[in-house]
């Protein structure tokens, strides 16, 4: 018996996804976080990683799994928010330009640059392996 | 009166001219429909952002960030100011207010260091020697989220490293009817700021926090700074826009005003010089004719 729950995942620069949803794991600072029907309110910061939903639309469920970013996820009364900086989904990645990215990232963390390139080429660094997984993952499936 | 050519030459160099502004009219326009619609669909994201800080802030009872005070306390010095101009002119009063307000600020906080976006106010304060932050260099045309988050970590890396120890803002706001320059503190939060219009049943809910407020506090503080900076960019973006369409609107009505004047001048003149051909090819004829 499906249960679902509303669901709105919004990034940056798009609103997602507004809707129903049967279950929900999101990359935390604790680790991934299962979310479902009738959780209790809690406040969590999402990390970068792979976000897995279970999409509900009436009568079908569909997966999708997205790689995301920073933000957080806010359960209020049986309504779970999603906010992220940016979210991509496994087909919209390219993995020669991730791995591009990942190895120019690579190369500046080498260099020993100011405290502030560090920190950018760490999140840089982060996401293009963050990219890399999504991508491979569902590739594999 | 000058002669008919120099009049026509005139009228042709006002038609160039018009041409000019009027495409730069149209241009402004188009430009400004694409950055709202982009601002539309950035919106809901940091709407909710900024309810969900909001809440947070409530439940973090003690002060232990660096990101926000308590009402008694003094902001910290030195000040960061980033203010927001044009890369160029021709936008009417726009530059000039948004640099004013800057001014003011730097009176009030003399020890303050200065990022500009803009050309404009870069060249500006270059002239008057004032010195301001040389390796932050940013284009205010065209705002993306992606580059107010580059902004938005230059600022947070500084004031992270005590360079600066509180942030304000310069932009002009386009909101509330016209266009009027806004200064605002982004860092540090006051925590009477946030209480203002605060609904008392929103405390009734609690929420249980992962790993802590602070910790998702710190997690999402670029966030919900590169939102605010975006939106920023965006007002004096629009604004900028705004002020050149005006502009470039009052500089076509002047120029229809006074090629109206000079086809007047043109005509008088024209007709002046065949009048006085005239004469002169009758009295010439009249005075051949006395002759014989």
């Amino acid at each position: 018996m499906a249960n679902p729950f509303r669901l709105s995942i919004l990034a940056a620069d798009k609103a997602f996804y507004t809707g129903e949803c049967l279950s929900l794991v999101v990359p935390t600072t604790e680790g991934s976080y299962g979310i479902m029907a009738r959780h209790m309110n809690m406040i969590a910061a999402v990390v970068p990683g792979i976000l897995k939903a279970v999409l509900w639309n009436g009568n079908r469920e569909k997966e999708e799994r997205l790689a995301v970013t920073e933000g957080i996820v806010k359960v209020e009364g049986n309504e779970v928010l999603v906010l992220v900086d940016s979210l991509e989904r496994p087909e919209e990645i390219e993995l020669a330009r991730a791995e591009r990215e990942l190895q120019a990232a690579k190369a500046a963390l080498k260099k020993k640059s100011s405290e502030l390139e560090h920190t950018l080429a760490t999140a840089k660094l982060a996401r293009a392996l963050n990219r890399i997984r999504a991508k491979q993952f569902v590739d594999k499936q | 009166m000058s002669s008919a050519k120099e009049i026509r030459d005139r009228i042709n160099g006002i038609g160039e001219t018009k041409k000019i502004t009027t495409a730069m009219y149209l241009i402004a326009s188009t430009k400004m429909r694409r950055v709202r619609q982009g601002l539309e669909r950035t919106r809901p994201y940091f709407d909710a952002l900024r309810a969900e800080m909001r809440r947070m802030f409530r439940h973090a009872d003690e002060t232990s960030s660096a990101f926000f005070i308590n009402d008694e306390e003094v902001i910290p010095s030195p000040v960061g100011i980033m203010v927001i101009t044009a890369d160029k002119g021709l936008a009417g009063g726009y530059n000039v207010n948004a640099i004013k307000a800057a001014e003011q600020l730097l009176a009030r906080y003399p020890d303050s260091k200065l990022y500009v976006v803009g050309e404009f106010g870069r060249h500006y304060f270059t002239q008057h020697g004032v010195p301001f932050e040389n390796s932050f260099c940013y284009s205010a045309d065209d705002p993306t989220v992606h580059k107010s988050r580059n902004i938005c970590s230059v600022l947070l890396g500084d004031l992270k490293s005590q360079v600066t120890r509180s942030l304000y803002i310069v932009y002009t706001d386009i909101r509330s009817g016209g266009e009027s320059v806004k200064t605002r503190r982004l860092v540090p939060f006051r925590r009477s700021a946030l209480k203002v219009d605060e609904d008392p049943e929103a405390d009734a809910v609690d929420f249980e926090y992962m790993p802590g407020v602070h910790a998702i506090l710190e997690n999402v503080v670029l966030s919900y700074l590169t939102g605010f900076i975006y939106s920023a960019l965006v007002d004096s973006y629009c604004s900028e826009l705004t002020a050149r369409m005006e502009a470039m609107n009052a500089a076509n009505d002047n120029a229809d005003e006074m090629l109206q004047e000079l086809r007047l001048n043109y005509q008088r003149a024209r007709q002046g010089a065949i009048t006085a051909e005239i004469t002169e090819i009758s009295s010439g004829a009249r005075h051949k004719r006395s002759k014989k």
